[in-house]
């Protein structure tokens, strides 16, 4: 049983990163940045350009 | 677990939602004002900038009432209001009652001093008070609310201090606060509605990409530089890079994390929004003074509490307004905090969405938990009640008035109070509270260390730049309309 309390908690023991938050941070960081160019352009396209 | 709530539960016992309930009573009273012409919301004490002490403070409606009876009747409603907030909530309401007195009378003082002409009037001020020298500090009284409540929750008696905090509740303040603020936002969107709903869409699109961008990365940075564990790094990551403290929770709730990990992540939310709030203001209104709506926009997205990204938001609001107003421009009050808020909403409204995301992620990947579900529930539970009391407020005043129902006229005559006096004054409690709960010792607690390393980190070197980058992106060419 993990110690609820147990302050040391971050450190006390090291995790392998896995295969899979590789995939879900590249995942995530992609269509991050898909989204930043679709929505950076359609709000350039009907926001700013009015501004 | 979620499977047994209703979706009502906890509707008169979270704060959230005493939130939406005390901020809409008033601006249902605002509302019935307006529609009857009786002065029911004229009464709200107003405090004002001042060189003779008697001018500081008076009703909202002038003449309504006296000054001190103005004051008075202030804090019995606003104590009956928050006290039977405190009772359906079941907290002490003898000792919430005291410490709410104190906390009351010593965020008046701290307004009468900060309004006094001398430290808080502009230079173009200086000749309608009659004075020839001040310090030109604007909307100083919120950081002589914010440095009183730090002596206070730091340097008093321990007894005291924690005694005071029953009272201190800074993320309630501001959410009845921000409730009121809809108000604002639906007679300003009356005047400039597209303008308000370019904001609205604006703010949302900056806070999707902000979302898909800074969870992962920082949850690298904690796994991989700092090595922390994954229930570690992904409430770290929630904290950093959504909303602090709600998200931190509901991250660890989601992962079924020990309750331990989002309490200790959450005292570095405090302390870290905490720095932000004084350093951020002064270096937008430095160097981003010409893009106020992009300034506003980026506390939002790099302030991680409501009430610091909201206090900053006013603050920066006074000095980006102060500091144009030598140039000739006059921009209308509050645009560019309804920037900083309005990014700062749309990340608050996804937490749900975030939350079941990650439960769901961690359920079928990372544990690896087969046949178990997440309910589609959960988003409903996750959500932040007090935007919903924001969006009702905005649209009701909004609806009313473009729909010709009611005049702007009488719409201000009745909401005025709400949005400004009433909303302001729960600002500067936020402030005062912020500094009461706002303890130092915690960074310095066994263990913290590390994880403040990381946080610091994630925070300087990707979650600001980031956030200023995708604020410009999504806000620059936006000026707010400039003041009648």
């Amino acid at each position: 049983m993990k110690d609820v309390n147990k302050v040391e908690a971050p450190y006390e023991t090291e995790e392998p990163w896995l295969p899979i938050e590789t995939k879900l941070v590249v995942g995530s960081v992609i269509a991050g940045i898909i989204a930043l160019i679709v929505l950076a352009t359609l709000v350039h396209m009907f926001l700013l350009g009015g501004h | 677990m979620a499977e047994h709530r209703r979706w009502h539960d906890g509707m008169f016992s979270t704060e959230d939602w005493w939130a939406v309930w005390i901020g809409l009573f008033f601006v249902l009273l605002g509302l019935l004002a307006a529609a009857t012409r009786v002065d029911l919301t004229g009464w709200i004490v107003k405090f004002s900038m001042w060189v003779d002490i008697t001018k500081s403070f008076r009703a909202s409606s002038k003449g309504l009432l006296s000054p001190v009876a103005s004051l008075i009747l202030t804090y019995i409603i606003f104590t009956a209001v928050t006290c039977t907030g405190a009772k359906f909530m079941k907290w002490d309401v003898k000792k919430y009652f005291i410490a709410w007195t104190i906390i009351f009378w010593l965020t008046v003082i701290f307004y009468i001093v900060g309004q006094n002409a001398y430290i808080a009037a502009t230079e173009l001020e200086w000749k309608k008070y009659g004075i020839e020298r001040g310090l030109s500090l604007g909307g100083a009284y919120y950081i002589i609310a914010l440095f009183a409540g730090l002596f206070i929750g730091n340097l008093t008696p321990k007894r005291f201090r924690t005694f005071v905090k029953e009272a201190a509740k800074p993320e309630w303040f501001i959410k009845v606060a921000i409730v009121c603020l809809g108000t604002k936002l639906g007679l300003k969107a009356i005047e400039a509605a597209g303008f308000a709903i370019h904001l609205l869409l604006a703010g949302c699109c900056a806070t999707i990409a902000a979302y898909l961008l800074f969870w992962p990365l920082a949850y690298t940075v904690g796994r991989k530089i700092f090595k922390l564990t994954k229930e570690w790094s992904a409430c770290l990551a929630s904290a950093i890079s959504i909303c602090g403290v709600s998200a931190a929770i509901a991250t660890g709730g989601a992962i079924r994390a020990r309750p331990i990990v989002p309490i200790m992540i959450s005292s570095l939310v405090v302390v870290f929004a905490f720095s932000e709030l004084v350093i951020l203001p002064g270096v937008l209104t430095k160097y981003w003074s010409h893009e106020p709506i992009v300034a506003g926009a980026s506390l939002g997205l790099t302030v991680k509490t409501d009430g610091a990204d909201a206090a900053a938001g006013a603050i920066l609001d006074d000095l980006i307004r102060s500091k144009v107003a030598g140039e000739g421009i006059h921009w209308d009050e509050g645009w560019i905090l309804a920037s900083a808020i309005m990014t700062k909403i749309w990340i608050d409204m996804f937490i749900g969405v975030w939350a079941f995301v990650l439960a769901v992620v961690w359920v079928w990947y990372i544990e690896r938990r087969p046949g178990e579900t997440v309910p589609k529930s959960e988003i409903w539970f996750r959500f932040p009640k007090f935007v919903l009391g924001y969006f009702i407020a905005w649209f009701l005043v909004m609806g009313l008035g473009l729909a010709d129902i009611m005049t702007f006229e009488d719409l201000k005559f009745g909401i005025k109070p709400i949005e400004g006096s009433l909303r302001k004054f729960f600002f500067m409690l936020t402030f005062t509270s912020i500094g009461i709960v706002t303890d130092f010792r915690e960074l310095a607690k066994e263990g913290l260390g590390r994880l403040a390393a990381a946080y610091g980190t994630v925070l300087v070197f990707i979650i600001i730049p980031l956030g200023f980058f995708l604020a410009w992106l999504f806000h620059h060419g936006m000026m707010p309309p400039t003041a009648p």
